[in-house]
C-alpha cells in the first residue's frame, strides 16, 4: 500500500533542545493513525513539520508523495488541517466562514456542508468569537471535511472537549474514513482504542513503536505468577518485560513481546516452582501508562527495536 | 485572479469602518487644502486670518492623522493573514503566496494610492494647477510615499504578530533614532561630523524600496520573517552609513569635477588678509568661521550656488588640517558678495590662529544661467506663471478708505503655488510703492522701491516626499516684512495693481568645483569670555 505520510529521520531542534529526534514513520493510505505521547513529547511539531508550517532541522517528510517542505498552496486542496489551537478570524459568521472557503476547494460538496452543519448543528448566523470551544471545533472540523480531503490531519482535535462533542466529532470523522486517511495525535487513549486502526508512539522526540492496533493488543500481556514461596528475580530479565516486581510470593510485570505458548513457555522456564500463571489482554490506556513508566524508570528499552522492527512499514 | 478579489472581498468586509475613517481624513483634507491659500475655493472671497489659521490648524492635523490611519489599515490588512506564527488559519489552506500578496497590495492600491491620487488631483486643479501636466510628479510622489511610509509599514507588519507588537516595535525604533539623533548632535557639536551637504543620498529611496520589498517576499513566499526582521534593523545601519559615505565627500566628488578655471574670481571682501570683518562664533569644542567674499566675472544671467566648501590650512607646504566637506547656501552675484562658512575644531584654531597661514578653500558650485522671463502685471486675481505654478496676492485691509467707508484691500505680498515641488529656482521682482497707489490731488506718485526674492532651488527631482500636492511659496522679499499696523499706515509698502513684476527662471548648468588659495591668512582673534558657562 502506498504511504499517505512518510518521514525518515525527521529532526527538529529548538536551539539546543531537540523536539524531534529522526523520526521514522509511514502512515497506510487509509488509515486511521493516531500519534500518542506525553505532554512534550513532540506531536504538535511533528505534524506541523509535516504541514510545512515548521522546517526540520534534517531528515525528509513526504505527505501524499510532497515532499513537506515544498507543501502549500494549491497542494492543500487534498488536505484537511485541525489543530485545537488553530487561531480563526472570529469576527466572521460561521455561515461567512464556510462560504469564504468554498471557492479555493474545487470538489468542495454543498450537501457534504449542508450535512455537516446538520450534523454538528452548527448555528450559521453566530460569529466564529461567540461559539463555544466545542462549536468552534465543530466549524473547523466541517469547514476542513466538506471537500473531502485525501488526508486528514488532526492535532489534538479533541482536547479539552466535553465527551458528547467528542463523540460528534469522532462520529462525523468516521464517516470520512473511507475516502480518507486520518492522522492525528491524542491524549484521549480511550477515545483512540474506539476508531484508530494504527498507533504511534512518541516518547522525547523518538517514535518508540508503530504498528496496526490489533497488533499491539495482541502482543502486550499483563503476567502475574504466584509461587509457593518468596518470590526471587531472575537476574538478566529479558528486555520486553516491563515493570518486573516482586510482592511477596507473587511476581508480576508487562509483556511487551507475548506471543502466546512461545512467550508462556519461556516464563515457565524462569520460574519452575510457580503456582499458577495469568495472562490478560491489556487496555490501550495500561499499555501507554507501562511503556511510558518503563521509559521514565530507564527499564529495558532495547524492546523498542524489535518493535521498531515490527512497526508498520 | 479570482482568489486575489476573494481575499479583497474579504478584507473590504472585514476592514469597513478602517477604510471609511481613512477615506473620510482624505475627503476633509481635500476640502480644507484651498482654503489655506486664503481664499474660499467656492466665492472666491477672501478668508479671515481664523479662517487660514483654523484650516491650517486642521489641514496640520490630517497630514498627522492620514498617514496614522494608513499605517492602521496597512498593518490591519497584512496581518489578516499574519505571517508570524505558526497557527494561523491560512497557512494550512490553498493560499498561493503571489495571490494573497496581490490581494493585499490591490487593497492598499484601491484604498491607499488611489484616493490619495483622487485628493492630490483634485487639490492641483482646484488650486489651478492643471493636474493632467503633472502625470509624472504625481507617480513620482507615489514612489516617494512607497518608499517611506507605505513599504516600511507593510514590511514591519509582515514581521510582527500584531499592532500592539507594532506599536512597541515602532516605540523601539522611536527610541533608536532619538539616540541615534541624540549621538549626531554631540557629534556634530563636538566636530567629529560636520553638517552634510545633502540629508538624503541617492542611495536611500532604492534602500528603502529595495529592503522593505525584500522583507515583505521573504515573509510572503517562504515566511522567513526573522531573516526579515534582520534585514529590517540593518536597513537603519545602512542608511546611516550611505549618509556618512555619500552625503558629502562622495556626493562631491561624483557630481562637481574639479575645472581649472571656473571662469569667476573670488577675493576676501574687505581686500585684506587680516579678517576683521570675519565672525566667529563660539561652541563647545567648534568654531565658526564666516569669511565675506567678492565674486567677480559672472557672466551676465549667470547664477552661481554655493553648495559646500572643504578647507585646508597650510603652514608653508605642510597640512595642518583638512575639512570635511561642508554645507554651504549662497547665491552670487546677489548684491555682489556671499559669505562663506565652516567650521573648524577648537584645538586646530587655537594651534593656527597665532601665525599667518596659507587658506585653500575648494569650492562646490550648482551654476545656473536664466532660462527664461516671464513678465506679468500685479492684480488681485491669480496670475499663472509658466513653469512655475501659480501665483496670489496677499490681501488685507490697507490704509485707504473706499467708497462704502471701510478700508479699501490692498495687496501687501504675493504667495505662490507649485505642484508637488517647489519650483524651479526663479528671481522674482517688482516695484513696491511706499504710500498710496493712486496719486491723490496735489501729491506726486509715490515713491516706488524695487525688490527681489529667490524661490525654488535646482533640484532636477519632479517631485518632493509629501501627502499634500500643492507646496505653498511665500515672497520673501528682500525689503523684509512690512509692518502694516495701523500706526504705521503712513509708512505702509503695498504693491499696486498693474505694477511690473518678472519671473527670471534658472536652469542649471553644470555642476563644478573651484578653489581659492588665500595667503597669510590670519584667523581672527574670538572673545574668550564667550566661553564662560560652557
Amino acid at each position: 500500500m502506498n504511504a499517505s505520510i512518510h518521514t525518515r529521520g525527521l529532526t527538529k531542534h529548538f536551539g539546543r533542545i531537540a523536539a524531534l529526534n529522526g523520526v521514522d514513520l509511514d502512515v497506510e493510505e487509509g488509515s486511521i493513525y493516531a500519534l500518542v505521547g506525553a505532554n512534550g513529547a513532540g506531536k504538535t511539531t511533528f505534524i506541523k513539520l509535516l504541514m510545512n508550517i515548521l522546517r526540520s532541522t534534517a531528515g525528509e517528510a513526504t505527505v501524499l508523495g510532497i515532499p513537506a517542505r515544498h507543501l502549500a498552496g494549491k497542494h492543500f486542496n487534498r488536505i484537511g488541517y485541525v489543530s485545537e489551537n488553530q487561531e480563526i478570524p472570529g469576527w466572521m459568521t460561521v455561515a461567512a466562514w464556510m462560504e469564504y472557503w468554498r471557492p479555493y476547494y474545487p470538489q468542495w460538496d454543498r450537501e457534504l456542508e449542508q450535512q455537516l452543519i446538520n450534523q454538528f448543528e452548527l448555528p450559521l448566523k453566530r460569529r466564529l468569537k461567540d461559539l463555544s470551544r466545542g462549536m468552534r471545533m465543530k466549524a473547523a472540523f466541517a469547514s476542513s471535511l466538506a471537500y473531502r480531503p485525501a488526508l486528514i490531519v488532526l492535532d489534538e482535535p479533541f482536547s479539552g472537549l466535553d465527551p458528547l462533542v467528542r463523540d460528534e466529532l469522532i462520529e462525523g470523522l468516521l464517516d470520512r474514513a473511507p475516502e480518507s486517511t486520518i492522522f492525528l495525535s491524542s491524549h484521549d487513549l480511550a477515545e483512540i482504542e474506539s476508531f484508530a486502526s494504527h498507533v504511534g508512539y512518541l516518547a522525547e522526540g523518538k517514535i518508540l513503536f508503530s504498528e496496526e492496533m490489533a497488533s499491539l493488543s495482541n502482543r502486550f500481556s499483563d503476567v502475574t505468577i504466584t509461587l509457593d514461596g518468596p518470590a526471587t528475580l531472575p537476574a538478566v530479565a529479558p528486555p520486553d518485560w516491563l515493570q518486573l516486581q516482586a510482592n511477596g510470593a507473587v511476581v508480576h510485570f508487562v509483556h511487551s513481546g507475548y506471543a502466546g505458548e512461545p512467550s508462556e513457555h519461556a516464563i515457565h522456564a524462569a520460574f519452575p516452582t510457580a503456582r499458577s500463571f495469568s495472562f490478560d489482554p491489556m487496555p490501550l490506556r495500561s499499555i501507554f501508562l507501562a511503556i511510558a513508566k518503563s521509559e521514565r524508570n530507564h527499564l529495558p528499552t532495547a524492546a523498542s527495536d524489535e518493535q521498531q522492527r515490527r512497526s508498520v512499514a | 485572479m479570482n482568489q486575489i478579489l476573494h481575499i479583497l472581498k474579504k478584507d473590504v468586509r472585514r476592514f469597513w469602518i478602517e477604510i471609511l475613517i481613512s477615506l473620510f481624513l482624505l475627503t476633509h483634507f481635500t476640502w480644507f487644502g484651498p482654503r489655506l491659500l486664503g481664499q474660499d475655493p467656492a466665492s472666491g472671497a477672501t478668508l479671515n486670518r481664523f479662517g487660514i489659521y483654523g484650516a491650517g490648524l486642521v489641514q496640520g492635523l490630517l497630514l498627522l492623522l492620514i498617514p496614522i490611519s494608513w499605517w492602521l489599515l496597512i498593518s490591519r490588512v497584512v496581518q489578516e493573514e499574519r505571517l508570524v506564527g505558526d497557527r494561523q488559519f491560512w497557512i494550512t489552506r490553498p493560499y498561493e503566496w503571489k495571490k494573497l500578496l496581490a490581494a493585499k497590495a490591490l487593497f492598499v492600491a484601491c484604498f491607499v494610492y488611489i484616493p490619495l491620487a483622487a485628493t492630490q488631483w483634485c487639490l492641483l486643479a482646484v488650486t489651478g494647477l492643471r493636474p493632467a501636466s503633472h502625470v509624472g510628479a504625481l507617480l513620482y510622489n507615489g514612489m516617494l510615499l512607497t518608499a517611506l511610509p507605505i513599504l516600511p509599514i507593510a514590511a514591519l507588519a509582515t514581521v510582527t504578530r500584531n499592532i500592539a507588537r507594532m506599536v512597541l516595535t515602532l516605540l523601539g525604533v522611536l527610541v533608536a533614532v532619538s539616540a541615534i539623533g541624540a549621538i549626531v548632535v554631540a557629534l556634530l557639536q563636538n566636530g567629529v561630523m560636520h553638517s552634510p551637504i545633502d540629508n538624503i543620498t541617492f542611495l536611500d529611496v532604492p534602500l528603502m524600496l529595495v529592503f522593505c520589498l525584500a522583507v515583505a517576499l521573504l515573509a510572503y513566499a517562504r515566511r522567513r520573517v526573522a531573516l526579515g526582521r534582520i534585514l529590517l534593523l540593518t536597513l537603519p545601519v545602512l542608511l546611516m552609513v550611505s549618509q556618512l559615505i555619500f552625503s558629502s565627500d562622495a556626493m562631491v566628488n561624483r557630481n562637481y569635477p574639479e575645472v581649472g578655471s571656473a571662469g569667476i574670481q573670488f577675493s576676501l571682501k574687505d581686500n585684506a588678509q587680516t579678517l576683521e570683518s570675519a565672525h566667529v562664533a563660539v561652541s563647545p569644542r567648534q568654531l565658526y568661521i564666516q569669511i565675506p567674499m567678492i565674486a567677480d566675472g559672472i557672466a551676465p544671467g549667470d547664477l552661481w550656488v554655493g553648495k559646500g566648501v572643504r578647507v585646508t590650512i597650510l603652514a608653508g607646504r605642510q597640512t595642518l588640517w583638512v575639512s570635511p566637506w561642508q554645507g554651504q547656501s549662497f547665491y552670487l552675484p546677489t548684491n555682489g558678495d556671499a559669505t562663506l562658512g565652516f567650521s573648524v575644531d577648537r584645538a586646530i584654531f587655537d594651534r593656527v590662529q597665532p601665525e599667518p597661514v596659507t587658506l585653500r578653500l575648494e569650492i562646490a558650485f550648482d551654476q545656473a544661467h536664466r532660462e527664461q522671463v516671464d513678465a506679468s502685471r500685479i492684480s488681485f486675481q491669480d496670475d499663472v506663471i509658466p513653469e512655475l505654478g501659480v501665483c496670489s496676492s496677499v490681501i488685507y485691509p490697507g490704509p485707504s478708505v473706499g467708497n462704502d467707508g471701510k478700508p479699501a484691500p490692498a495687496i501687501y505680498g504675493l504667495t505662490c503655488r507649485s505642484a508637488l515641488r517647489d519650483p524651479q529656482l526663479t528671481y522674482v521682482e517688482t516695484a513696491f510703492t511706499r504710500g498710496p497707489c493712486r496719486p491723490s490731488p496735489g501729491n506726486g506718485p509715490s515713491p516706488l522701491e524695487v525688490q527681489g526674492a529667490w524661490i525654488g532651488n535646482l533640484e532636477s527631482e519632479p517631485a518632493e516626499i509629501g501627502i499634500n500636492p500643492v507646496k505653498l511659496v511665500p515672497l520673501a522679499f528682500s525689503g523684509g516684512w512690512i509692518n502694516n499696523s495701523a500706526a504705521r499706515f503712513a509708512q505702509f509698502k503695498q504693491l499696486c495693481p498693474g505694477a511690473n513684476i518678472t519671473f527670471s527662471r534658472y536652469g542649471l548648468v553644470r555642476q563644478l568645483r573651484t578653489e581659492l588659495t588665500l595667503e597669510n591668512f590670519r584667523f581672527p582673534d574670538y572673545d574668550k569670555r564667550e566661553d564662560a558657562g560652557r
